[in-house]
């Protein structure tokens, strides 16, 4: 069964995951812009950055046969600097008009601030002005109720977003009524102590359905393993459920949603 | 670090109920003795008096000196 990492970050992880994940039949995965761990000092490092994960990550990718695809943005966290962030949002037409480049992701919110809020509206305005998918970052913890509400809000009021478009990333018991109620796609991720279990994903699929589902590790530089998308097709099977369903979420599902605008070409 | 961890913990046990009770055959199960013990010491862990841990495995250890 071939499987599909739809976030993972790996600027931040070593070749040796890029085995592991090949050798678990992983065939494409996609690395969504987000926080370094440090604030970047200028917009050109984002040039940098975004030049790193379109053009050299691909290369490490295809030694191990794995497709690999990006998204681009200005992340929740940087986005408090309004100025900044304008001038990064500013040379991303340049990225998003390449081949492997998803859409403008991973925006969002971080701490809810207004101009969080302000540099996400205006990606999502600029996703619609260049036709774009949108993969969104639901703050962590204690935030993420609050601002996962107030982006579903914006796009809901905003009357031209289509709920089929859009992502909303790192979605747990919580969260998830709203946004399977909305019509949004949702993704769910699998961290060892901050995000969902295995189990806890499962339980989450059997309760809403399959439909519009999407599950991902979101392997990055803390504590994360990309391994744990592999161990929830594990649970699910286990659990009984049958393998066109298995395939439907660690496959099909992602395939469907990231292949909208043609650009996921993956096996 | 301890609040992460504590609070993935209680967030793993409760969805572990939720799945309990969403099962085809919660009636049977629901009334199970261990769950009862888990509910109990639910209890334990949310009251002010000292030695938690230890109450607990009490609560789920077979009383010294009964026959197995």
């Amino acid at each position: 069964m071939n499987i599909i990492e739809p976030h993972v970050h790996m600027i931040a992880r070593t070749v040796q995951d890029y085995e592991r994940m090949a050798r678990m039949h992983t065939v494409a995965i996609c690395e969504p812009a987000f926080w370094a761990g440090y604030d970047r000092t200028s917009p050109a490092a984002f040039h940098d950055y975004f030049t790193h994960i379109s053009e050299f990550e691909p290369t490490r990718a295809a030694q191990y046969l794995i497709d690999h695809y990006c998204w681009i943005c200005i992340n929740p966290k940087e986005a408090e600097d309004v100025e900044f962030s304008r001038e990064v949002i500013s040379f991303m037409p340049e990225f998003l008009s390449k081949p492997n480049v998803l859409g403008i992701g991973e925006i969002g919110l971080n701490k809810n601030t207004r101009n969080e809020m302000m540099i996400f509206e205006e990606q999502v305005e600029l996703a619609l002005q260049m036709d774009q998918l949108i993969w969104i970052h639901t703050p962590h913890l204690q935030d993420k109720w609050k601002g996962t509400k107030m982006m579903a809000d914006y796009l809901v009021g905003h009357g031209g977003i289509d709920p089929n478009q859009v992502c909303f990333d790192h979605v747990e018991e919580h969260t998830m009524p709203l946004l399977h109620d909305l019509g949004f796609w949702t993704a769910m991720t699998v961290y060892p102590v901050t995000k969902n279990s295995p189990d806890r994903v499962i339980d989450l699929v059997e309760r809403y359905s399959l439909e519009r589902k999407i599950v991902d590790a979101s392997g990055d530089w803390g504590p994360s393993d990309p391994a744990t998308l592999h161990d929830t097709l594990f649970q699910m099977r286990l659990r009984g459920h049958a393998d066109p369903d298995v395939e439907q979420l660690f496959y099909g599902n992602p395939k469907h949603f990231l292949n909208q605008k043609g650009k996921f070409k993956t096996r | 670090m301890y609040f992460l961890h504590m609070r993935s913990a209680l967030i793993e046990t409760a969805a572990s109920f939720d799945r309990i009770q969403l099962a085809d055959d919660v009636e049977a199960v629901w009334k199970e003795s261990q769950l009862e013990d888990l509910r109990q010491a639910a209890t334990i862990l949310a009251g002010d008096e000292p030695d938690r841990a230890a109450r607990i495995l009490h609560l789920l250890s077979v009383p010294a000196g009964e026959d197995a």
